[in-house]
């Protein structure tokens, strides 16, 4: 059952950056107690002097925070606009949308993704531990390094918890060592490989920009991943 | 000598304005579109986009209930020749083979009609994100109204 | 080209008239010589230049020196708005231009801004009109330059030019000083820069009948300007490179041609397109005009058709063998429909819905006729498909 979709109101309380032009805005509501969502669907946001319609985020946070997150990577004017409004402001937030996210499953989760493209993985992988879901949770991100690398530091402590089981750092302009950066290059047929052992019960879903996602789908397919357990989510 | 791996692409993907023959074939002749949906008796209805996006796809399935699979899968698209190429693509894939089950239309990605329509520019990649939402609110329109 | 052709997207670019190659030909064989050279062959490449230019000054009422041949239209204006704003800086930093001002103007502005100018852009009405008000309003001290389209290349606006050059002027200033693109006017309307007012002028070539990647902006002698391209100081150090001198001659000629036929051109498409309009607004229903009727170009046409999605039609229209354009948001690059369109009210979902049809010196009556049979069956086609019924 997915949760209703209508306008609602937000105020911006607080702004937190989180990378290199990448910055997390928490919003909550004015007009009312709840917003329902399942981490990984996103709201589109209107800023009706910057555009005539609607652009969508990625809701970054979990149902139980008391602030809804979204995560901004800095690119043109409506993120530009949406990133530089001051705390206090208030948005008129369209949602949730999207089935971005895993419902009832046993199976292995393995999460690729590209740049900002990490957003709704944060949560989903935040509420899968909240809920205590038990499914074995790969992460492979790739950035151009430490700088550009949004949640770096929670996401090297979940896994050193190991409440991720595997997460690995893809790089492709830092040279740093870090225990979990184990590919200097970008994510191709060539450094995908590796990681695609046992491709069994395992779902995968991939979240980054339109060519990013493209040739990891393609990649994925020629290594013999079912379409079926393969999820996308381009950002455009 | 180094040389370059030549990257398997197709023709129009990621770049420019090139529709593949596939898109065109779609779109000059569109299939499954539904003229008038006044005496349509469709089991489950999905309507994505809208007039101000310069996207409207509304969707209209009927179903085999025993079999689970969608048996008839009708459209009508406000939208560019790359929105109606894939709501016609969309429509051929649903149908096709017995029919796809209500499983994998849900799972239908924007990456499966884009390929099937031989790659698009990616500046029209949202049109194939209309297709697979439509299908995926006229499918889920149908479990709802099962289930009541 | 395919004979079956019907092209009515003059606005965009036009066929290269035959007297133009002609004039173009020698240069493109015997006559290379480089301008600058001393032997020659450079020498009568030079000359040709210079007759070019003289042969231009005379058409718009300016003298030789106050021509300068750039790279395209687009050049000419990113000269005018660089150019003059940085080699007046001193005098102040504030600049007023329309919001329907080709990007050729717009995005110069934007750049200018990130340099420390200030650009006010100005409001038009729904027929695309500047207010004489807001500009009076504007004005400030510190005003340098003042930017206004002559005609708009979408909705065809033409703008008080005349009016606009009169309330700069008036008090005998020196600023600001007022710069006018005139690459869609130049076909059927006067480019006299004298009776204008204007100080400086963009022209391009490949809207007038000649060759592309030439064009010109005319500037009136008492105001400085810092060149763009810098090297060899070819076009008294205002644009660097080997000339080419074939485009020149080809552009000269063009104007020439252009200013001959102007007189009858201008009525022949007026009346051409009041009847294609006529037709249209009479056999395909629910179509409404962007813009304004009276105050706009002859041989523009720009309508919305209620649910018809631009980029379709076009793409219909072009399988039949017809050329036009659309403001819809999915035709262009960064899927945002016409800025134009938006800045005269025109409605998201009608915006998505325009095409755009502007006639041409090879356009007749037969053309307009078989255009609207190809134009009420795709309508027909894409209305039948289409989501969105319309009344």
């Amino acid at each position: 059952m997915s949760p209703s979709n209508k306008k609602r109101n937000f105020k911006l309380v607080e702004k937190k950056s989180e990378a290199e032009n990448i910055t997390s805005l928490f919003f909550t509501l004015t007009d009312g107690a709840d917003f329902q969502f399942f981490a990984g669907q996103y709201v589109n946001v209107e800023l009706p002097w910057i555009s005539g319609h609607a652009k969508s985020y990625t809701i970054s946070s979990v149902p139980s925070e008391s602030a809804l997150r979204i995560t901004i990577a800095r690119k043109g004017n409506f993120s530009s606009a949406l990133t530089d409004m001051p705390v206090g402001s208030k948005l008129v937030f369209d949602g949730p949308h999207g089935y971005f996210f895993p419902e009832q499953t046993a199976d292995d989760l393995v999460f690729i993704a590209g740049g900002i493209g990490v957003t709704p993985f944060v949560g989903i992988i935040n509420d899968r531990l909240n809920s205590g879901f038990q499914n074995k949770i790969t992460l492979l991100y790739s950035t151009k390094g430490i700088a550009q690398t949004a949640f770096f530091g929670e996401l090297n402590r979940l896994a050193e918890e190991k409440k991720i089981d595997k997460l690995v750092y893809f790089f492709t302009e830092d040279k740093s060592k870090h225990k979990f950066v184990e590919e200097y290059e970008r994510i191709s047929e060539k450094t995908l490989k590796k990681y695609l052992v046992s491709v069994g019960r395992k779902r995968y879903y991939v979240c980054g920009s339109i060519g990013f996602v493209r040739d990891v789908w393609k990649i994925l397919k020629e290594y013999g991943v079912p379409e079926e357990n393969i999820f996308t989510e381009s950002f455009f | 000598m180094f040389l370059r791996k030549k990257k398997k692409t197709c023709a129009a993907d990621g770049e420019g304005w090139t529709y593949s023959e596939m898109v065109k074939d779609h779109f000059f002749s569109p299939r499954n579109i539904l003229f008038d949906e006044t005496d349509y008796d469709a089991d489950g209805m999905g309507t994505v986009g809208s007039p101000e996006c310069g996207d409207v796809m509304v969707v209209w399935i009927k179903v085999d209930k025993d079999a689970r699979r969608i048996k008839e899968c009708k459209w009508r698209t406000f939208g560019c020749a790359s929105a109606i190429a894939s709501a016609s693509m969309m429509s051929v894939m649903a149908t096709e083979n017995g029919g796809m089950d209500f499983n994998t239309a849900q799972r239908l990605k924007p990456e499966q009609i884009v390929e099937r329509l031989g790659g698009l520019p990616d500046i029209k990649y949202h049109c194939s994100v209309l297709g697979h939402e439509a299908l995926r609110e006229a499918v889920l329109d149908y479990l709802e109204h099962e289930s009541k | 080209m395919d004979k079956r052709q019907i092209y009515l997207d003059n606005a965009s670019t036009t066929p290269i008239d035959p007297a133009v190659l002609t004039a173009m030909l020698p240069y493109l064989k015997e006559g290379y010589g480089n301008p600058s050279s001393l032997y020659g062959l450079g020498r009568s490449s030079k000359y040709a230049i210079e007759q070019s230019r003289q042969k231009i000054a005379e058409i718009i009422g300016a003298d030789r020196e106050e021509i300068v041949f750039t790279g395209s239209g687009t050049e000419a204006d990113n000269l005018a708005l660089f150019g003059l704003a940085r080699a007046h800086k001193e005098k102040g930093r504030h600049i007023i231009v329309s919001t329907i001002e080709h990007k050729a103007i717009l995005e110069p502005c934007k750049r200018l801004e990130k340099e420390g100018f200030e650009v006010t852009y100005l409001a038009v009405d729904k027929k695309g009109l500047v207010s004489l008000e807001e500009l009076r309003a504007s004005l400030r001290p510190d005003t340098i330059l003042v930017s206004i389209m002559y005609a708009n290349n979408e909705i065809g606006t033409i703008e008080p030019i005349k009016k606009i050059a009169q309330l700069l002027k008036k008090d005998g200033s020196i600023y600001p000083i007022f710069h006018s693109d005139a690459c869609q006017a130049a076909n059927t309307q006067s480019i006299d820069v004298k009776e204008l007012g204007v100080d400086a002028l963009t022209l391009s070539s490949s809207k007038i009948y000649g060759p592309k990647g030439i064009g010109f902006l005319y500037l009136n002698k008492k105001y400085a300007i810092e060149p763009m391209i810098v090297g060899g100081g070819q076009e008294r150090g205002l644009r660097s490179g080997t000339e080419n001198v074939a485009l020149i001659a080809g552009m000269a000629k063009a104007l020439e041609i252009t200013e001959k036929k102007k007189k009858l051109e201008g009525p022949r498409l007026l009346q051409l397109r009041d009847y294609f309009l006529a037709r249209i607004k009479k056999e395909i229903k629910s179509v409404s005009i962007n813009g304004d009727t009276k105050v706009r170009l002859p041989n523009n046409i720009n309508i919305s058709i209620k649910g018809v999605e631009g980029e379709a039609l076009v793409l219909l229209l072009d399988e039949q063998g017809v050329c036009c354009s659309t403001g819809s948001a999915c035709s262009s690059m960064d899927l945002t429909p016409s800025y134009v369109l938006t800045s005269i009210g025109v409605p998201l979902e009608l915006a998505h819905c325009s095409v755009r049809f502007t006639l041409g010196r090879h356009t007749t009556k037969k053309d307009t006729d078989k255009t609207m049979k190809i134009l009420i069956k795709a309508v027909e086609t894409l209305r039948k498909i289409s989501s969105i019924k319309c009344s």
